[in-house]
């Protein structure tokens, strides 16, 4: 059953995937809704694979790669399905919702698919309040990122004597800077959400609210990151390029703290 | 697109034309009351964050020179990046931050303070032309009425107007969302509060670890970072300590211990404790952090011959004891004795040294003639294991947390604040001259300007509409 809605849901993302890149070069407005309609699919899918799993094996969230793979991926199709509701730019889609596919097939790829044994330091409620909002912060970092992409190549072919097929597809600058600034003042907000609600956890399980752990610590340096360009934009006055530059280098901080800590640094995150 | 209203674009305090008249001290304050120190710093604290994470910290000094070799250990140790996050230089950077945040925020609250509370109530023609979302209507009806329908359209769209009459004209203004333009102050003062929390905790409170073998009894609480220990007003016993695996595997379900609270020779307290459930006493937290195979346990193993015959007699060893057995040229040592070894039975962990060569292998309970195939003259074969366990207590006093907690909740409202709550200002002004009647529309709002402009222009329709009447 778990396996029937995990293989549905990697289908339908590969379908909406292929879909939102099709869009690029081929201007139908019927592709988008596709692409759009196998999205909430692929949503209701991945729910339907956390719940079976919930209702087998107790808490599903994050307590392995695997797991966290395929919530994440859930997480970033979720928010991009929230955020289109008010900018209704499905190109953005041909920049984040790859990321979601390839979470989930890099999930599928994965040997060991979570076997439900988890570490006591994992049994508490806490992981229910922790997880989600410190994987939504990311999955707004993920769209800030695909917007600032989205803003660098928008840029480059402005400035190019002769604009090329992009240059039709994609948004204008300002609407790319006006989604790049919304993503970053929800998404900081959950980043810091989820250190918060890490640090009770810790407190309770561990007896530290801060430790500088890595996985403590690389969030810490991704919330300084985001902190950075939200003083740029909000006092200095910094709009798009450079905007776009840091929201792809705190996105680095993010995939880092999301992988980096759990597969090359060893830690007290580190239960995989 | 997220620009601020006109009445925002304050600058950042740098580069001021005047600055070759200020003396040294106003030119130190202004560079650490900057913004761009703020972000200086940022990044600085997150780039040398990463090092941390990289390098050993706090770990034993054989581990670095094994790890790094002498020169680069001796490197490491300078610039203390084995202790990097209460390194001097890193301490000086936070401090830094703190001295830079109280200060920016001293300079930019009085200019905030008068946007949020002396907005302009009369809509001029210097407002009207540096408003971003405006509008003007021409028409020849009655002021009375017009200044009726304009008041209708605020009503409905944004709250009850003050009115102000000034010459020939009356200005409707309504404003909301003021208090999120303290916002930024409020997150500033959680990370001082933050500050606080961290250094009275650390300051005042201590951090320790005692492992407590089953039935030992102890007040003393070895400290963590320090060669020294606390001695509690009372002690703690563990009665027992329990351990669960998941079936058929090594992986820990869940562990427990026992513990019980001795006042002046009375049992005070017992508790279970187990791992997200600890036991308070008088505000020391004790948490079941770890658990061990303490040092007391024994392990009695006879000595066979290859016919499987008792070739001697048996011996009974503590871990990390060495032995030799008669007719065996070998020393033998107990490294480990490993709980759940194979099938959920126990296994011990042997070293054997022979001459110059040492060989590790392994006696386990569930497979006990597995040692012949080591091919010695003599094999070992568990006999009794008497296991003593410990359990490992985080113990913790940190009277800074309930300050901690105040500061985060402090940073979440405040994060609100500034990012949810938005202000916006609007005015409409009637022009009293009965000939024809000028009605002017402007608005401003600090952020999300296209969803600001929406409504502005639904608004400014309605007005329209309702001048027409």
């Amino acid at each position: 059953m778990e396996f029937i809605f995990f293989s549905a849901s990697l289908f339908l993302l590969f379908v909406a995937t292929l879909h939102y890149l099709l869009f690029l070069v081929y201007r139908n407005p019927v592709v988008p809704r596709v692409a759009r309609f196998s999205l909430f699919l692929a949503l209701a899918a991945q729910g339907g694979f956390f719940l079976v799993r919930t209702l087998g094996g107790g808490m599903p969230l994050g307590t392995s790669l695997y797991e966290s793979l395929i919530f994440f991926s859930w997480c970033i199709v979720l928010c991009y399905l929230l955020l289109t509701l008010k900018y209704k730019i499905p190109v953005l889609g041909a920049f984040v919702i790859p990321m979601a596919f390839i979470l989930s097939a890099a999930a599928a790829l994965l040997p060991n698919k979570g076997t439900g044994e988890i570490p006591p330091a994992l049994k508490s409620y806490w992981l229910f309040i922790h997880v989600p909002l410190s994987f939504l912060g990311d999955a707004m970092f993920v769209l800030a990122f695909g917007a600032g992409v989205m803003y660098l190549l928008q840029e480059k072919q402005l400035k190019s004597k002769k604009p090329g097929v992009l240059y039709h597809r994609l948004p204008s600058l300002e609407v790319l800077d006006s989604i790049n600034y919304r993503a970053l003042t929800i998404g900081f907000p959950l980043l810091t959400l989820g250190i918060i609600t890490g640090s009770i956890w810790a407190q309770y399980a561990w007896g530290a609210y801060w430790q500088w752990d890595p996985k403590e610590t690389w969030s810490l340096i991704t919330w300084l990151i985001y902190a950075a360009v939200l003083h740029g934009r909000l006092t200095v006055g910094w709009r798009g390029r450079k905007a776009a530059v840091f929201s792809i280098v705190g996105f680095a901080a993010v995939l880092f703290t999301f992988f980096g800590v759990n597969l090359i640094l060893k830690g007290l995150h580190s239960y995989n | 697109m997220n620009a601020e209203g006109n009445d925002m674009s304050d600058s950042t305090g740098q580069g001021g034309s005047s600055r070759k008249n200020k003396g040294l001290f106003s030119a130190v304050h202004d560079f650490l009351a900057s913004v761009g120190l703020a972000i200086f710093l940022l990044i600085v604290l997150a780039v040398t964050s990463i090092f941390g994470t990289l390098i050993l910290q706090n770990a034993r000094p054989d581990q670095y020179l094994v790890k790094y070799g002498p020169g680069l250990t001796r490197v490491l140790k300078f610039l203390a990046l084995d202790d990097m996050y209460r390194s001097w230089w890193f301490l000086s950077l936070l401090i830094l931050l703190l001295i830079n945040i109280t200060l920016c925020n001293f300079k930019r609250f009085p200019r905030t303070w008068k946007i949020m509370t002396r907005s302009p109530r009369v809509l001029d023609e210097k407002l009207f032309a540096t408003s971003k979302f405006k509008g003007s209507i021409r028409r020849k009806i009655d002021p009375d009425g017009a200044a009726a329908a304009a008041r209708e359209v605020l009503v409905k769209h944004y709250g009850k107007p003050a009115e102000t009459r000034e010459g020939n004209s009356v200005t409707l203004f309504v404003e909301k969302g003021r208090f999120g333009r303290m916002g930024a102050y409020v997150v500033h003062i959680s990370i001082l509060l933050l500050a606080v929390g961290a250094l009275y905790g650390g300051l005042v409170g201590f951090k320790g670890f005692i492992a407590l073998a089953e039935g030992q009894t102890t007040n003393r609480v070895p400290l963590r970072d320090k060669a020294a220990a606390i001695k509690l007003d009372f002690s703690v016993r563990c009665d027992d300590f329990q351990l669960e695996y998941y079936p058929g595997t090594r992986q820990p379900k869940d562990y427990f211990s026992d513990l019980v609270v001795i006042r002046d020779g009375q049992e005070v307290l017992k508790k279970r404790i187990e791992v997200n459930h600890p036991l308070i006493v008088d505000g020391i937290y004790f948490y079941q952090s770890s658990y061990g195979v303490d040092r007391s346990s024994t392990v009695t193993l006879e000595v066979l011959d290859p016919a499987e015959k008792i070739a001697g007699p048996s011996v009974t060893v503590h871990p990390g004891q060495e032995f030799r057995v008669m007719g065996d040229p070998s020393v033998y040592t107990l490294s480990e004795i490993i709980p759940n070894a194979l099938e959920g039975q126990p296994g011990v962990r042997m070293a054997q040294r022979q001459g110059g060569s040492r060989m590790e292998f392994f006696l386990l309970s569930a497979f006990p003639g597995r040692d012949k195939m080591r091919g010695g003259p003599l094999y070992f074969r568990i006999a009794d294991i008497n296991l003593v366990e410990y359990t490992g207590l985080q113990v913790a006093w940190d009277p800074g947390v309930p300050i901690i907690w105040l500061a985060c909740g402090v940073m979440i409202l405040g994060l609100y604040m500034a990012f949810f709550v938005v202000h916006q200002r609007v005015w409409i002004r009637v022009g009293l001259d009965p000939e024809e009647t000028a009605v002017l529309m402007a608005g401003t709002t600090n952020r999300n300007p296209a969803s600001f402009e929406k409504e502005f222009e639904t608004a400014l329709s309605h007005l329209k509409e309702g001048l027409k009447r």
